[in-house]
Parts: C-alpha cells; sequence; structure tokens
C-alpha cells in the first residue's frame, strides 16, 4: 500500500482517526484499531468474521483431491523404496561385507 | 521486537530449548512417536538386510517395498502426533483426539511427506536450498496435525515458518538433523569402497581400511553432524560391546561374537547405528519446529502471553 493512497483518508468507522491500513477485501480504509492481522493480511472486523464464517462452511472435512494425493504419495514411496532394493540387489556382496574384499594372505599379514 | 524474541534468534538458543522442550514431553506422545517410528526403523533394517543377502529376496521385493511405504507414512503419523502434543504442552491446552482427525492427520502427512525423500536428497546436493526445504516438510509435520485438511493453508504456513528465521534453523540443523549424519555416513563408507576398488584388494589389510573409514567417518560426520557424530560413537561402542559381554560373561556365542571385526565393517551394521540414531535425533528436531510453530501462531493469537501470565498467576498462588 503506498503511503500516498493513505495520506488524507480517515477510518471508516472513526472519521475523527487517520487511517493506517486498506481491507484487500472491502477496500475501504480503517484506523489501528480496527485492522486486525490474519493469515499475514491486514483485514477489517467485518471481513474477518465473513472469513472465518464462510471457511467454517465450505471448508470440506475431507477435500476430494487429498485421498488421491495420498495414494499418489503412497505410489511415489513404493517406486522409491522399490528402487533402492534393486539397487541393493544388484550391489556384489563384497560392497555389503566390507572387508572381505581385502582377504588376508601371507603378504598381507594372514596366514 | 522485545528481549525475549531476541534471544530466540541467537543460533543456539532453539536447538537448546528444543532439548527441554524433549525432557518435558508427556508419555502419550512418547507411545504414539515410538510405536510408528520403531516398527519403520526395524522393516527398512530387515528389508536392507534382505535385500543385500537374501538368495530369493528379488521375488518380495515389490511387496516389501510396499509395506515398507505404507509404514513410513504410520511413522510420519506418528511423528505429526508427537509434535502436536508438544504444541499443547507449549500452549498448555488439551486438544480432543478422535478417530477421524487421526486419520485426517495421516491422509495429509501421507500426501506431503513422501516426496520429502524425493526433495530433501537433491536439495542437500545443491547445498543451499536445503535449509528452507527442510524447514518445510519440517514444519508441515507440525501444522499438519489433523486438525485441518487443507492442504493449501498448510502449505503456506509451513513455507511461511520455513523462510523465517533461517539462521537458527540452520543451526539447529547442523547440530540434530539424522540427514546430515547420513550424508556424513555415507561419504565415508562411499569414499573407503572407491578406495578399496581402487587398491583392487589384498594390498591393504582389512584392520586397515576400517581404520581408514573410521578416520573419515570422523572427518564427514564430525563435521557435518557433530552431535550425530557423538551419538553413532556411543551407539557403535554399545552394540559391538554387548555381544563381547554376553560371551565373556554368560558364554553366549552370538552371530556379532563369532563375526568378530566383520560385524562391523558391512552395511547392515551402519544403517543399525542410523536407524537409532534417528529415533534419538529426530524428536529433537520435531521439538524445535514445535518450538517455531508455537511462536508463529503466537504473533497472531497472543497465546504466548497467555501462557506467560497463567505461569505467572501459578507461581504467585504457590508461593507461601
Amino acid at each position: 500500500m503506498p503511503m500516498n493512497a493513505l495520506r488524507d483518508r480517515r477510518c471508516f468507522h472513526h472519521p475523527h482517526r487517520e487511517a493506517v491500513a486498506r481491507c484487500p477485501e472491502c477496500r475501504r480504509f480503517y484506523c489501528r484499531e480496527c485492522a486486525v492481522e490474519h493469515d499475514s493480511r491486514l483485514l477489517c472486523a467485518d471481513c474477518l468474521a465473513r472469513t472465518r464464517a464462510d471457511g467454517t462452511a465450505r471448508r470440506p472435512s475431507w477435500p476430494w483431491h487429498l485421498p488421491l494425493r495420498l495414494l499418489t504419495g503412497l505410489v511415489g514411496l513404493w517406486f522409491l523404496f522399490y528402487v533402492m532394493g534393486r539397487a541393493l540387489l544388484l550391489m556384489p556382496t563384497a560392497f555389503h561385507e566390507g572387508g572381505r574384499t581385502a582377504a588376508p594372505t601371507a603378504e598381507t599379514g594372514g596366514p | 521486537m522485545t528481549a525475549e524474541w531476541r534471544k530466540n534468534e541467537q543460533p543456539g538458543a532453539l536447538a537448546e530449548e528444543a532439548l527441554l522442550l524433549v525432557r518435558r514431553a508427556p508419555a502419550a506422545a512418547w507411545a504414539g512417536y515410538l510405536a510408528c517410528s520403531v516398527p519403520f526403523v526395524l522393516a527398512l533394517l530387515y528389508f536392507w538386510t534382505d535385500m543385500s543377502r537374501g538368495a530369493q529376496a528379488y521375488e518380495r521385493c515389490a511387496p516389501a517395498a510396499l509395506g515398507l511405504a505404507a509404514l513410513f507414512i504410520a511413522m510420519k503419523t506418528g511423528q505429526a502426533y508427537f509434535t502436536a502434543l508438544l504444541l499443547d504442552t507449549l500452549a498448555q491446552r488439551t486438544r480432543p483426539w478422535s478417530l477421524r482427525r487421526v486419520l485426517r492427520m495421516a491422509a495429509v502427512q501421507g500426501a506431503m511427506q513422501p516426496w520429502s525423500l524425493f526433495v530433501l536428497p537433491v536439495a542437500l546436493l545443491l547445498l543451499y536450498p536445503f535449509v528452507p526445504v527442510h524447514g518445510f516438510f519440517q514444519a508441515w509435520t507440525a501444522f499438519g496435525d489433523g486438525e485441518t485438511a487443507n492442504l493449501k493453508q498448510i502449505r503456506g504456513r509451513a513455507w511461511s515458518l520455513a523462510m523465517q528465521d533461517l539462521r537458527p534453523q540452520a543451526f539447529t540443523l547442523w547440530l540434530a538433523s539424522p540427514w546430515l549424519l547420513g550424508a556424513g555416513m555415507a561419504a565415508a563408507f562411499g569414499t573407503v569402497r572407491m578406495m578399496e576398488l581402487i587398491a583392487s584388494g589384498g594390498a591393504v589389510h582389512n584392520a586397515e581400511w576400517f581404520g581408514i573409514g573410521a578416520v573419515l567417518f570422523t572427518l564427514f560426520a564430525g563435521l557435518l553432524s557433530p552431535l550425530g557424530f557423538a551419538l553413532t560413537v556411543n551407539i557403535g561402542i554399545l552394540f559391538a560391546t554387548i555381544p563381547a559381554l554376553l560371551r565373556i560373561f554368560l558364554g553366549w556365542e552370538t552371530l556379532f561374537s563369532i563375526s568378530g571385526f566383520y560385524a562391523l565393517t558391512n552395511t547392515t551394521f551402519l544403517a543399525a547405528l542410523f536407524g537409532v540414531a534417528y529415533l534419538c535425533m529426530d524428536p529433537v528436531m520435531k521439538a524445535a519446529y514445535a518450538l517455531r510453530a508455537f511462536r508463529a501462531e503466537s504473533r497472531h493469537n497472543g497465546r504466548d502471553i497467555l501462557v506467560a501470565i497463567r505461569d505467572m498467576r501459578d507461581a504467585r498462588e504457590a508461593a507461601p
């Protein structure tokens, strides 16, 4: 909000007070006491109440895409672990068993 | 900004407070965390051992991977429950739990957390985006507590939290993130194996390879995750000592005591070390993000002030 837009503006509810914010919902100007920060936005009390009421009324407890996203996540994980398993299978035993690649010999201090 | 907030911006303060919060965690939080996380860690170890040694393991790879994927989502649900109870402890409140909320929490976590295993390794390789990306998935655990199924809202809040105060986040991550410990272990192990291949075996004795590996592990893991390094060394000593003690005092021969030196140099031993270290370190990360989420929420609803007032009132009433 540029300062020029707020200059000489008065609060919608308190005409004797200067405005400090403009509600992005109703586009009216409000003073410090009438504007409320909600979800990183400055709203007026009426719009805040309306937003909350709408959110409660409209928000479905289970959005339709949630099971789909859960399934996508599960399939993605399945793929990742499957690839990991196949990679482990492809690695030679010597890789997993460590020091067995360098079997002790007479030259290296073995029997 | 108050003096309290400035103090909390010190990098070490967040990690210190997270450790204190972990000690205050209620028994139900620990029960939920361990009941969901231990099965995944054990299943991962079994999967790792089976795939690296089982003769017919390729037949079981696909169903075992599916089971592991389901257990991963269960683990993330348990961790979200743990974080939600830590948030309730901080806010001094009790929220009701229902089956519907738990299922919603599992769905919300399952919708996002699997992608952390794809995105975080890439972010770790690129280094710079690792802190916010890691923070985003931790914040998702904190905010996806089943209260809402609005993914857009959770994503916005989690991203906002992840982008704030990167310095304390980076310090806590360096101190307590299992990801950096895993990267250090993988780098040390990979380097030793490459050196073994180059030397083509036989030229260097096994004990010398172990020594080189220990030095590289100290270097990589010690730098990347000092707390994880100290923890892993302690767990390693414990794992190596128990079979020897069983043999000395009770005469029990185990696979570990028979294998001797080789028991310490295989990939399953390293995976077991990492699994136990993960279970020790991850709750600290969860506590750190519960603290950050609580403070971020308090900026909007003033909950921290209410808690402080309640504490002062309780202290005054308790005074003689």
